[in-house]
């Protein structure tokens, strides 16, 4: 067995986690001390400084949570990864009131611990035969309630649900298999944060038209043009740090990367957003002080950890098939 | 040609399912909520709970339930029973099916069971229970308007001793009106419930649970269709609803 799979030990010997530790620390630090510059420089409202104070200590705190199990190795990672899966999905079958229909929400639970074993298990194959498998058991099965009204409203609900927060989310889990995985989903995380923090600060600074004022209101063309440039150049600097020395290690790969990336990630904000809107709901939870749920955290990582996954697989392989699978295996 | 396609003026595109009632409150505030909706978590953990007193009360305390043909088979519901002990709600929740459990809140009293956090959450996350003003007046009303419609519109069940209090002697005390307020003019089934042995098994001033004998007995389905919604007509429910139970308590005297 691989020692990939539970060694806190060699977490810190490649360097390349390190320097990923320093960055984010680095990250935090500029952010708390501009804070503070603008509170002292009363560019603030009083209202918008004691959210931000809000959303820096529950950063710290969501750093620690999701440091903690990549810094312990890759199935913790990939059991952490599947946790946070099922915390989306709860919080979105609350909001679409999905979660009152017991059969849909037991084989979407069922199917996302079925994906996060595909992915500790490194079984590909699994891994994609069950988005559709799960999809057909929950068509099938809804059948036996007889109860054609609303047929398609539950199935599609529970289809989407599970394709999205729990399917999309298990790529984070499938990463871990990657023999840099801590660098990797630490990448994948802190590029997607960052894309939403970009967003919100050049929206801020320079926004001035709104970019889709009936989903979301509060997001402005800058915003998202600042982000797209801010992303992508993250995107390289970043890359060429974990990507040292791979087939990634190339502007010419790692430009697009940056680019899907900061798209993926507004339109995963941009989806969350269509969501409540629909459903005419502010914030789908209370769980995070300052964020509002996990899914208001974790919106845009619901489309840029599929993509990411697919981006890396194609030119680099996430091991795939080098890998022995860990418990179906011989 | 004949084509019969019309265009209703009713016609819209809506979801049949509606968001959680308790959306967006913190997990606090959630507890403490009235329009608390239950997940699967919480059916989860409660499921556990109740094989595990079930089999406590059948082995201990040799805990019967008769006449559960009387229980309507789909909510909503009403229980009422007399209160003489914390182990009335558990021995009501009890006799209802477990498929139906879920949907099933007992009102508990928010001046002993919602003030701190640790007994909020046994209340709500293992008791299932809404919290429920005692003191009268314009916020009691409210909540008993809420929970009338909420048990019209979601079809949840509720357990209520109208009492209003643990008996501190084991006998029937008089029936608050509330009950009236909650299901007068209405079709929703309120079915009466004796529960015996109790009192002798955990009375209010004791936390042990004594080797007594526990059953309850189910009568059938009150219904107050006609009944207004005034004072009198809710005097008179709670009359209606007390002679019920007094009823079965001596169906359950004179049992073997």
């Amino acid at each position: 067995m691989e020692s990939r799979y539970f060694d806190p030990t060699s977490a810190l010997n490649p360097g390349l986690f390190r320097s990923m530790i320093l960055v984010i620390s680095g990250i935090y630090i500029v952010s708390v001390v501009a804070i503070i510059l603008l509170n002292l420089a009363k560019k603030l409202s009083p209202k918008k400084s004691e959210e931000l104070k809000l959303r820096m200590i529950s950063w710290a705190i969501l750093i620690g949570v999701i440091g903690l199990p990549i810094v312990l190795g890759a199935v913790p990672s990939m059991v952490g990864m599947m946790i946070l899966s099922v915390f989306c999905f709860n919080e979105y079958a609350r909001a679409v009131g999905l979660f009152r229909e017991k059969t849909m929400v037991g084989l979407c639970l069922f199917g996302i611990i079925a994906v996060n074993f595909a992915a500790i298990d490194a079984w590909y194959t699994f891994f994609n035969a069950l988005a559709i498998q799960i999809a057909c058991l929950i068509a099938g099965s809804a059948i036996l309630k007889d109860q054609p009204k609303g047929y398609t409203e539950r199935v599609g609900l529970a289809v989407f649900g599970f394709i999205f927060f729990g399917y999309g989310l298990a790529h984070v889990s499938y990463l871990a298999n990657d023999t840099n995985f801590r660098a990797v989903i630490l990448f994948l995380f802190l590029l997607t944060e960052m894309n939403d923090v970009f967003a919100y600060i050049t929206g801020h600074l320079f926004g001035k038209e709104k970019l889709i004022p009936n989903t979301s209101p509060g997001k402005t063309r800058a915003g998202a043009i600042g982000a797209v440039i801010l992303t992508t150049i993250s995107t390289v600097f970043l890359g060429k740090i974990v990507f040292a020395e791979t087939r990634l290690d190339n502007i010419a790969l790692l430009l697009p990367l940056g680019l899907i990336l900061t798209t993926m990630g507004q339109l995963g904000d941009l989806m969350l957003s269509s969501i409540k809107r629909d459903i005419g709901v502010k914030d789908l939870g209370n769980v995070i002080p300052g964020h509002g749920g996990f899914l208001d955290r974790f919106d845009s990582l619901v489309l840029t950890a599929p993509a990411v996954f697919h981006f890396l697989n194609f030119y680099d392989g996430i091991n795939i098939q080098n890998l022995n699978r860990l418990i179906t295996g011989s | 040609m004949s084509d019969n396609r019309k265009i209703n003026e009713d016609e819209k595109g809506n979801w049949n399912l509606k968001p959680a009632r308790d959306l967006g409150l913190d997990s606090v505030s959630r507890m403490k909520s009235i329009a608390r909706e239950t997940g699967f978590f919480g059916n989860a953990i409660r499921s556990i709970w109740w094989i595990f007193v079930r089999s406590f009360l059948k082995t201990w305390n040799h805990f019967q339930i008769h006449g559960d043909e009387n229980l309507p088979k789909n909510l909503p519901l009403v229980l009422i029973a007399n209160h003489s002990s914390h182990l009335d709600v558990i021995v009501l929740s009890l006799s209802i099916p477990l498929s139906q459990r879920s949907k099933v809140f007992a009102l508990a009293a928010e001046d002993h069971f919602f003030q701190d956090v640790s007994t909020s959450a046994f209340a709500s996350l293992i008791i299932n229970a809404l919290p429920m003003t005692r003191t009268g007046g314009g916020k009691g009303r409210e909540s008993i308007d809420f929970f009338r419609s909420r048990l019209m519109t979601d079809k949840i069940g509720l357990i209520i001793f109208p009492e209003g209090t643990r008996s501190r002697t084991g006998d029937l005390g008089a029936f608050r009106s509330g009950i009236g307020n909650l299901v007068a003019g209405t079709d929703i089934p309120v079915i009466p419930c004796f529960i015996s042995g109790v009192h002798k098994a955990m009375p209010p001033d004791k936390s042990i649970i004594k080797r007594h004998p526990i059953a309850v007995y189910i009568g059938s389905p009150l219904t107050f269709k006609t009944v207004e919604q005034t004072k009198d007509g809710c005097e008179s429910v709670a009359e209606q609803c007390q002679a019920a139970v007094k009823q079965l308590q001596q169906k359950a005297d004179t049992a073997p």
